[in-house]
């Protein structure tokens, strides 16, 4: 299992896409800030409520909403990536070489999160760092939703994991990746007002897109984070993840690579 | 006694409707330099990706026997791609070393010296040639100390040279202990360097000979190949 993940590890270092999307990240952030920096006003809309910048903490805020942009980009790196696998046919060499194909996705399951992670890391990063008020931005709520972004991003690495392992083309899993990524607000949006038959349906409804990943992303960019809510949405995180690479692997194994 | 380090007994294979292997049984001695020889359709790819563990839906058997009660290690080259073509010969070859547990790059640095890659390993591999491809993952395939080698369609874009130098490489590989199997179209080639050849044809194996007792009496492998194929002969 270390050896495949060293292996996988080291192609997604050595990938120029990788450092593409983290350059266009880092520039994203700093651009972000110094324009509120310049006190000019400034608001998102991908597909979704348009996001409006009124100081320099939004623009912090805005890298936990992966659908905004940032998730974007992290479903088109990894997407891509694993889908040259099945493009180029290089899961055989894994296969002849005697790796199963558990320990296959878990080591994608497990670089996709990393990945994820990074990005989202970066862009905090950047964001904190240009911003000229490190000393101001750098409290406990902030990286109480640090750890709740790197959370949700890492839970995000392995849904896109996930289309990415299952559709065997690599310009469908990033089409369909990215359209998760824009379109998960609206679909959440259709399934609630399906639900609106029954009361009961609509608890469990709202339950449940309250602990979806775009939930979690939508909660902790509108509200203030605090511990327990940071543990909780860790909790959930770790379960999506958990769930989601063991349907997968489920799916996987039957595969004809 | 029957020393064969890999056998394959009875194999039946389909795709939907059709039948790509109809109980075919392949015998290679420890050893050998086992070619496999059939037209395009015959179920050549088939054999070898089931004898590799890549197909594994199939009817029959495949044993791999240890040498002296270790296991087997198989290399192969296989026909597709299978390199990540966006990056160099020297990145897919590290790439493949990790996966094999191999962290020193000097097993690397041979492997490329053995196929004559050593020069453009920085090179990405998209930049080359058919031929230099089939050197890489030969390059690939003898990462690691193999006591199999199963080559597909190895020789598909060599230029003579590269032939000249595979059939070098291959003999050099056998002489030092490994046992061989190929696939190829060149039946000329072949003939030059197998001990023991399969012929198959449409999704059977007609004729399984050892060459030392079958060429050299004014037999050539192209003559028996089409005795096989076209003159309607089976196997004994």
């Amino acid at each position: 299992m270390t050896n495949i993940l060293r292996s996988d590890l080291y192609r997604f270092v050595k990938s120029k896409l990788l450092y593409g999307i983290m350059v266009f990240t880092a520039i994203i952030a700093f651009s972000l800030m110094m324009i509120m920096r310049q006190d000019i006003r400034l608001g998102i809309s991908v597909f979704g409520n348009l996001t409006a910048f009124k100081g320099i903490e939004d623009v912090i805020r805005i890298g936990t909403e992966y659908q905004k942009g940032l998730g974007i980009l992290v479903a088109i790196l990894i997407s891509v990536l694993i889908g040259q696998e099945y493009q180029w046919k290089t899961w055989q060499h894994k296969w002849i070489i005697n790796k199963s194909r558990t320990s296959i996705y878990l080591s994608k399951a497990i670089v996709s999160s990393i990945t994820s992670a990074v990005i989202f890391l970066l862009f905090e990063l950047v964001s904190l760092i240009s911003s000229g008020q490190i000393s101001n931005i750098l409290t406990g709520e902030f990286v109480a939703t640090v750890i709740c972004g790197v959370a949700i991003y890492a839970a995000l690495g392995t849904v896109i994991c996930l289309f990415s392992m299952l559709i065997k083309n690599s310009t469908t899993s990033t089409i369909v990746c990215i359209c998760y990524v824009l379109f998960s607000e609206t679909l959440l949006s259709i399934i609630r007002n399906l639900s609106n038959f029954s009361a009961s349906v609509v608890k469990v409804v709202e339950l449940s897109i309250r602990h979806s990943i775009y939930g979690m992303s939508t909660i902790i960019s509108t509200t203030s984070v605090s511990a327990g809510m940071t543990i909780s949405i860790v909790i959930n995180s770790v379960i999506i993840m958990f769930v989601t690479t063991v349907f997968g692997l489920i799916v996987f194994r039957r595969y004809e690579l | 006694m029957n020393n064969y380090i890999l056998t394959a007994e009875k194999i039946k294979m389909r795709y939907g409707k059709n039948t790509i292997l109809n109980d075919v049984s392949i015998h290679v001695g420890q050893g050998d330099i086992y070619g496999l020889i059939g037209k395009n359709g015959s179920g050549k790819t088939t054999l070898l990706r089931i004898l590799t563990g890549l197909i594994q839906d199939f009817d029959g058997k495949v044993s791999i026997a240890k040498i002296n009660t270790n296991e087997t290690r198989i290399a192969v080259v296989i026909n597709d791609p299978s390199l990540f073509l966006n990056m160099s010969a020297f990145e897919n070859m590290k790439e493949q070393a990790y996966l094999l547990d191999l962290h020193d790059d000097f097993q690397i640095q041979e492997a490329l010296k053995t196929v004559g890659l050593t020069d453009i390993k920085n090179k990405p591999v998209k930049n080359f040639s058919l031929g230099m491809i089939q050197r890489l993952k030969l390059a690939m395939a003898l990462l690691k100390k193999s006591d199999i080698l199963i080559l597909d369609e190895p020789m598909n874009g060599l230029d003579p040279n590269g032939i000249v130098d595979l059939r070098e490489l291959l003999l050099h590989l056998n002489k030092n202990g490994m046992t061989i199997l190929i696939s190829s179209h060149i039946l000329s080639e072949l003939e030059q360097v197998v001990t023991r050849l399969g012929i198959l044809h449409d999704g059977k194996m007609v004729k399984e000979v050892s060459t030392h007792d079958t060429f050299g009496n004014g037999t050539s492998l192209e003559k028996l190949y089409m005795e096989y194929t076209r003159g309607g002969r089976t196997n004994d």
